[in-house]
C-alpha cells in the first residue's frame, strides 16, 4: 500500500533537509564584494582652501555654487548633491549681452571652472543649461559689487 | 484538547463549523501579515537603483557631426564655447538591443539631423536614433580635431556594463541580474564601457577598445558584468575616456 | 469525487477560499509595488512588476508547503488544505508572468533568440558568484506548469495517483531549483544581508515543520509488539478505547490501518483514501460513511467503497471482537470487499 512510498518520501526529505541548506551555503558563498574601488588616483580636481566670497544653492537644493576670488583668478566651484537627472548639463556665465560657456558639469560630483579675469562678475548670470534639452534649467545671479 | 480541534470540516459543505471558522480566519489573517510584512521588507531593502533616465517615446531632434570610431557617436555643437572644445559627444545606438554602426556607416566626419530618444545619467548621455531619421545635411564641414590627452598605464577595477542599459534604459543596468541583458546588447552592438568606482568622487566611465583602437564587444562577452581588473593606456578624447587593452588580459577578480 | 470532471466544482467554501487568496494576492502586489515607487524614486515600473511578481510567487510558495506540515501537526489547519490546489495554480500563474516578462526584457529584443540566449549568454556554471541562475527559474517553472496543469482530479484519475503523487512531489524539487535561483540572481544583485536571511528563514521554517510532522507520523508507525492469535489476527485495542462515529489508525504489516467504531458496530478498513491518500483514520463516520479530513472523499466502512455513483475503493481487513477487544487480520483484502462488521456488544460472551 502506502508504507513503502512513505519510506521514501522520508528519505527524499532527509535528503532535502542536506540539499536546501547546502544550496543556500553555496549562495551565500557566491555573494561577492564587487570590485570595489579602483586604488589608482586619476586626474581630479585638488583640494580648495580659502572661504568662498559667495555661495548659493541651484535646483532646488540639488547643487551648490561657490564663487571663489583667488589670487589667480576667479573660480566657480560646482558640488552636486544630489543626482540631477538632466542630460548633458553645461555651465555658463551671462554677463551683459554676452554668453561664455565654462565647462560642463560631466560626471564628478565636484567641479571646479576658472573664470577669465577679463570678465565682469559684478551682476552676472551662472546659468546652467542642458544642451540634449536646448534648456535652462537654473540661473543665480552674482551681486552686484563682486569684483 | 485544543480549542475547536474537535471540529470536523467538510469542504464541500456551504459552512465550516463556527469555532473552527474564527480559529482559521484568525491564522489567514496572520499568514497573511507575515507575507505582507516579507514584502514590505523586501520592497524597503532594495537599493540597487541608479538615477538613470530613458525617455522612452520621447523623441527629439539634434544635428551635429557623426564619428564612426571608436563607437557610433555624434558631435552637437555648444553655443559661445569661446575657448573651449565647443562639441558635446554622445553615444548613439540603434532601438532595442542594438548598436549604431550600420546606420552610421559612411557618414564619418559629415553633419546630420537625426531624430532620438535620449538616456542618461550622471553626465553621460546617449541617443537612441530611429535610424530612418538620420539625413545627412550636406554641409562641408571643417573636419573636426578631437582634443586629446594621455591620462598614462592604470590599472583599474570595475565591472563591464552595456552603455544603453547603465545610462538608463534598465535600473539597475549592471550586477548580476542584469547580466543577461548585458550579454545581448553588447552583442548585438551597443557599446560596452569600463564601470569604475571611486572612493571619492563619482563613478568613471570608460570606452573600451582593444590595443589598436578597435571595438571588443565579441572579445568582452564572457567578462560582462563580473568583477574585473584591467590594465591598460587611458585617454581622454573629445570628452570621452578610452580605456585601450587586450582583452586577453582582463583578470577576473 | 465527480464520475463526470467539471472545470471546477464551485462551493462557497472554494469560492471563500479563492476570494480571500485573490485578495491577499493583490494586496501583496499593491503593498510592493507602491512602496517600491514610493522609496525608491529611480526604479522603474518595469523592474518592479518582475519583482512583485517573482516574490509574491515565492513567498506564496512557501505558504502552500507549509500548509501540509500544519495540517499534520494541528488538524485546524485543515480548511486551508481542502482547496490548496487554487493556490498552486495561482502560484504558477504569478510566476508564469514573472518568467515572461524576465525572458522580454532580457532576452528579448536582441540578436539572438530568448530561448536560445537564456541558455548562452550565460555559460559560467563553473563559478559560484557567476552562476546562472535563469535556466534554474526556466525548470522550476517547467515543473510548476506540469503540476498547474494537471492540478484537476481529472489528471489524477488518468495518469493515476501514484504517478500523479510523485509527480507532484515535484513541487520540492522546484522549490530547491527556486533558492538556486533567488541565491544566485536577486541576491547577489541586492546584496542586503537581511534579504538573505529571510529566504534563510523562509526555508529553516519549512525544514522545521516538516521534520516535527515527521517526528510526530513516526511515533505511529514505530508501534509495535501486538498480541496475536493462531489465526493470525493482531490484538490492536480495546472496542470502548474508539470514540464513537471515529476512528484509531495502528500501524500494522508495514502499513496503516483505521478501525472505526459506528452505530455498535466496528470495522477496519486502509487508513489511506483513495483520493489522495489522505488519514482515514482522523475523519469522522457521518451518516454511517467514513469521511476523509482533507477533501470529505467518503466510504462504507464495511465494504470500503464510495456510495455510487462514486467509485472509489480501499481494502478492507478482517475483524473480530473478542471479549471487548478488536481484533484484526493484517493481510488486506481487495479493495471493495465486504467484511462482517464487528459488534460493540458480543451477544453471549462469557
Amino acid at each position: 500500500m502506502i508504507g513503502p512510498k512513505r519510506t521514501m518520501h522520508r528519505r527524499m526529505w532527509w535528503g532535502a533537509a542536506f540539499t536546501f541548506p547546502a544550496i543556500l551555503i553555496l549562495a551565500w558563498m557566491g555573494r561577492e564584494e564587487g570590485p570595489g574601488y579602483s586604488g589608482e588616483t586619476l586626474p581630479a580636481a585638488a583640494a580648495m582652501k580659502a572661504s568662498p566670497d559667495e555661495t548659493w544653492m541651484f535646483l532646488e537644493g540639488a547643487m551648490s555654487g561657490a564663487l571663489f576670488l583667488t589670487d589667480g583668478g576667479p573660480v566657480l566651484e560646482l558640488q552636486r548633491i544630489r543626482p540631477l537627472k538632466k542630460p548633458d548639463v553645461l555651465v555658463y556665465l551671462d554677463h551683459g549681452e554676452k554668453s561664455l560657456l565654462l565647462g560642463e558639469v560631466g560626471t564628478q560630483p565636484h567641479r571646479r571652472f576658472a573664470v577669465p579675469g577679463t570678465v565682469d562678475l559684478g551682476g552676472a548670470t551662472v546659468r546652467l543649461y542642458s544642451l540634449a534639452h536646448y534648456e535652462t534649467l537654473d540661473t543665480h545671479t552674482l551681486n552686484e559689487e563682486t569684483p | 484538547m485544543r480549542k475547536h480541534e474537535e471540529d470536523f470540516y467538510i469542504g464541500y459543505l456551504s459552512s465550516a463549523p463556527k469555532g473552527l471558522a474564527s480559529v482559521t480566519r484568525l491564522r489567514i489573517l496572520i499568514l497573511i501579515a507575515f507575507a505582507l510584512i516579507a514584502g514590505g521588507a523586501i520592497t524597503a531593502l532594495q537599493s540597487k537603483f541608479w538615477p538613470g533616465v530613458f525617455e522612452f517615446g520621447t523623441y527629439r531632434d539634434f544635428e551635429g557631426m557623426i564619428l564612426e570610431r571608436p563607437y557610433p557617436t555624434l558631435l552637437v555643437k555648444r553655443p559661445e564655447a569661446g575657448d573651449h572644445f565647443p562639441y558635446s559627444r554622445y553615444l548613439l545606438v540603434n532601438p532595442f538591443k542594438f548598436g549604431a554602426d550600420e546606420t552610421v556607416q559612411g557618414l564619418n566626419g559629415q553633419t546630420v539631423s537625426l531624430k532620438g530618444q535620449l538616456v542618461f545619467q550622471d553626465g553621460k548621455t546617449m541617443i537612441e536614433v530611429a535610424p530612418e531619421s538620420v539625413k545627412p545635411l550636406g554641409n562641408s564641414a571643417e573636419p573636426v580635431s578631437l582634443p586629446s590627452s594621455e591620462w598614462g598605464r592604470h590599472t583599474l577595477r570595475g565591472e563591464i556594463v552595456d552603455s544603453k542599459c547603465y545610462l538608463g534604459a534598465m535600473n539597475p543596468g549592471n550586477l548580476k541580474t542584469h547580466k543577461a541583458c548585458a550579454v545581448r546588447c553588447i552583442s548585438g552592438g551597443i557599446p560596452p564601457v569600463f564601470l569604475v568606482r571611486q572612493k571619492e568622487g563619482a563613478a568613471l566611465y570608460f570606452l573600451m577598445v582593444d590595443e589598436e583602437g578597435n571595438q571588443v564587444n565579441e572579445a568582452c562577452l564572457p567578462f560582462v558584468a563580473e568583477p574585473l581588473e584591467i590594465t591598460g593606456n587611458v585617454r581622454q578624447e573629445g570628452g570621452m575616456l578610452i580605456l585601450y587593452a587586450n582583452p586577453e588580459t582582463y583578470i577576473r577578480l | 469525487m465527480s464520475h463526470g470532471y467539471q472545470f471546477v466544482g464551485w462551493n462557497r467554501q472554494k469560492k471563500l477560499y479563492d476570494l480571500t487568496l485573490l485578495g491577499a494576492v493583490l494586496s501583496y502586489l499593491l503593498l510592493f509595488i507602491v512602496g517600491s515607487i514610493v522609496l525608491h524614486p529611480d526604479a522603474v515600473i518595469d523592474m518592479i512588476i518582475l519583482r512583485a511578481l517573482g516574490t509574491c510567487a515565492f513567498v506564496l510558495l512557501h505558504v502552500i508547503l507549509a500548509i501540509g506540515p500544519l495540517a499534520r501537526l494541528d488538524r485546524r489547519w485543515l480548511p486551508l488544505l481542502y482547496n490548496r490546489r487554487h493556490m498552486g495554480v495561482t502560484m504558477f500563474t504569478l510566476a508564469l508572468l514573472h518568467g515572461l516578462l524576465s525572458l522580454l526584457t532580457y532576452h528579448g529584443f536582441g540578436d539572438t533568440h530568448p530561448l536560445v540566449s537564456l541558455f548562452t549568454s550565460n555559460t559560467r556554471y563553473d563559478s559560484l558568484s557567476q552562476f546562472p541562475f535563469q535556466p534554474l527559474g526556466f525548470f522550476a517553472l517547467i515543473l510548476l506548469f506540469l503540476m498547474a496543469a494537471t492540478s484537476h482530479d481529472f489528471w489524477l484519475a488518468t495518469l493515476t495517483p501514484p504517478i500523479w503523487k510523485t509527480l507532484h512531489m515535484g513541487v520540492y524539487v522546484a522549490y530547491g531549483l527556486l533558492l538556486g535561483h533567488v541565491g544566485f540572481g536577486f541576491l547577489q544583485t541586492e546584496t542586503h544581508p537581511a534579504l538573505f536571511g529571510l529566504l534563510a528563514a523562509g526555508c529553516l521554517t519549512l525544514l522545521a515543520l516538516h521534520l516535527a510532522a515527521a517526528g510526530k507520523e513516526t511515533k505511529l508507525d514505530t508501534q509495535d509488539g501486538f498480541q496475536q492469535d493462531g489465526e493470525g489476527y493482531l490484538k490492536l485495542c480495546e472496542v470502548l478505547e474508539i470514540p464513537n462515529n471515529r476512528g484509531r489508525m495502528f500501524f500494522v504489516g508495514g502499513d496503516r490501518i483505521a478501525v472505526f467504531r459506528y452505530d455498535g458496530r466496528v470495522s477496519a478498513i486502509s487508513n489511506a483514501c483513495q483520493h489522495q491518500n489522505g488519514p482515514l483514520g482522523e475523519g469522522r463516520v457521518i451518516d454511517g460513511l467514513v469521511t476523509c479530513p482533507w477533501h470529505g472523499f467518503q466510504y462504507d466502512p464495511a465494504t470500503g467503497a464510495s456510495p455510487p455513483p462514486f467509485t472509489e475503493k480501499v481494502p478492507t481487513f478482517n475483524l473480530k471482537v473478542l471479549n471487548g477487544s478488536v481484533w484484526v487480520h493484517p493481510n488486506p483484502n481487495p479493495p471493495g470487499t465486504y467484511v462482517n462488521p464487528g459488534l460493540v456488544e458480543e451477544p453471549g460472551h462469557a
